[in-house]
C-alpha cells in the first residue's frame, strides 16, 4: 500500500490528521487552478474552500479508479464552472441593472487582475494573456488553465474535466487561436493609444 | 507593426512558463474544518433527503388514491346515466310502435 492509499484510508475513516496532510499537499494546486479561472482572490478561496470540504464529505465515495491528484482537479473544475455560471447570471442582471442606472455598470466589473506568480520580467505579458484568457469561452480557458498553467497532460486534462483526449486537444487548439487573436488586437489597441498620445504631445509643444 | 504585434503575441502566449504557483492562505485550512464541524454530518443530510422523498411519495400516493376515487364514481356515474337513456330510447321505441300510422 503506497503512501496515498494509506491517507486515503485514514481520511475515509475520519483521521483528521492525514486529511491536513491531503490538505497541505493539493491546497496550492486548487487554489492556483481557481485563481487562474476566476481572476479574483476571495472567490478563489472561497472554491479552494468549498473543493476540501467536498473532498472530505466525499472520498468515501471515491473508488480509485482514477488518481486522488485528477478527482481533486475535477472537483476544482466543477466548482470554478459553478461559479463562473453564477458570474454570468449576475452579469446578465448587471446589465439589466445599467439599463436603467448607466452609472451602475462600473461597480459589476471585476478589478484588474494581478496573478500573484508574475515574475516582474514577464509581468506585462502575463496581465495581457490573463485579460486574454477571461475572454475566452469557459471550456477553453479551463483546458488552457489545466493544461498549460498547472502542467497537467493532455490525458489528465480529460479527466478533470470529464471528456476525452481529443476533446481536450481541440479546446486548446481552439484556445490557442483565439487567444492569438485576442492578444493580437489588444496589442494593436495598445500600440495606437500609444501614437495617438505621443502625437497629441507633439501637437501641444 | 505586425511582426512588432506577432513577436509581443508569443512573448505573452509564452510567458505562461515563468509563472509561479500562487500559494494558498494558511487560513483556508482553518475555514474548512471550522465549515466542516458547522455543517451536519452527510449521513443526515442524507436522512434528511430520504425523508423528503418518502414525503413526496406519500404525497404522489395520495393524488392517484383520488384521482382513482374520483374516476371510478365517473364511471359508475356514466353507467346509471347510459341506463336513463336506454330506458327513454326504449319507451320512445314503444310510444312509436302504439302511435305507429298504417297508411
Amino acid at each position: 500500500m503506497d503512501n496515498e492509499a494509506k491517507v486515503i484510508a485514514a481520511v475515509k475513516n475520519g483521521d483528521e490528521t492525514a486529511f491536513k496532510q491531503l490538505y497541505h499537499t493539493y491546497a496550492d494546486r486548487v487554489f492556483n487552478t481557481a485563481l487562474s479561472i476566476m481572476q479574483h482572490h476571495e472567490e478563489a478561496e472561497d472554491i479552494t474552500q468549498e473543493v476540501f470540504v467536498q473532498v472530505f464529505r466525499s472520498i468515501v465515495q471515491f473508488k480509485e479508479e482514477s488518481s486522488l491528484f485528477t478527482w481533486i482537479y475535477k472537483i476544482t473544475v466543477s466548482k470554478c464552472a459553478d461559479a463562473q455560471k453564477k458570474h454570468r447570471s449576475q452579469k446578465r442582471f448587471a446589465f439589466i441593472t445599467s439599463l436603467f442606472a448607466p452609472d451602475d455598470s462600473l461597480k459589476h466589473d471585476a478589478p484588474h487582475f494581478e496573478h500573484p506568480g508574475m515574475a516582474i520580467e514577464h509581468k506585462e505579458h502575463n496581465k495581457a494573456l490573463f485579460t486574454a484568457l477571461k475572454q475566452l469561452a469557459p471550456k477553453q480557458q479551463m483546458a488552457f488553465t489545466l493544461h498549460k498553467i498547472e502542467g497537467l497532460s493532455y490525458q489528465q486534462t480529460a479527466e478533470a474535466m470529464n471528456t476525452t483526449t481529443a476533446a481536450v486537444e481541440s479546446l486548446l487548439f481552439r484556445a490557442n487561436e483565439n487567444l492569438r487573436a485576442l492578444l493580437s488586437s489588444y496589442y494593436k489597441n495598445n500600440i495606437q493609444d500609444s501614437a495617438s498620445s505621443l502625437m497629441s504631445f507633439l501637437l501641444m509643444l | 507593426m505586425k511582426k512588432e504585434i506577432n513577436h509581443l503575441v508569443e512573448d505573452s502566449l509564452e510567458s505562461v512558463k515563468y509563472l509561479n504557483r500562487a500559494q494558498a492562505s494558511p487560513f483556508i485550512y482553518g475555514k474548512v474544518m471550522e465549515q466542516l464541524k458547522a455543517i451536519p454530518e452527510p449521513a443526515l443530510v442524507g436522512g434528511a433527503m430520504i425523508l423528503r422523498w418518502a414525503t413526496l411519495l406519500l404525497v404522489l400516493g395520495m393524488v392517484n388514491a383520488v384521482t382513482l376515487r374520483k374516476i371510478a364514481s365517473h364511471t359508475k356515474q356514466t353507467a346509471s346515466i347510459q341506463q336513463g337513456v336506454n330506458a327513454i330510447a326504449q319507451e320512445y321505441f314503444e310510444f312509436q310502435q302504439e302511435n305507429s300510422y298504417n297508411y
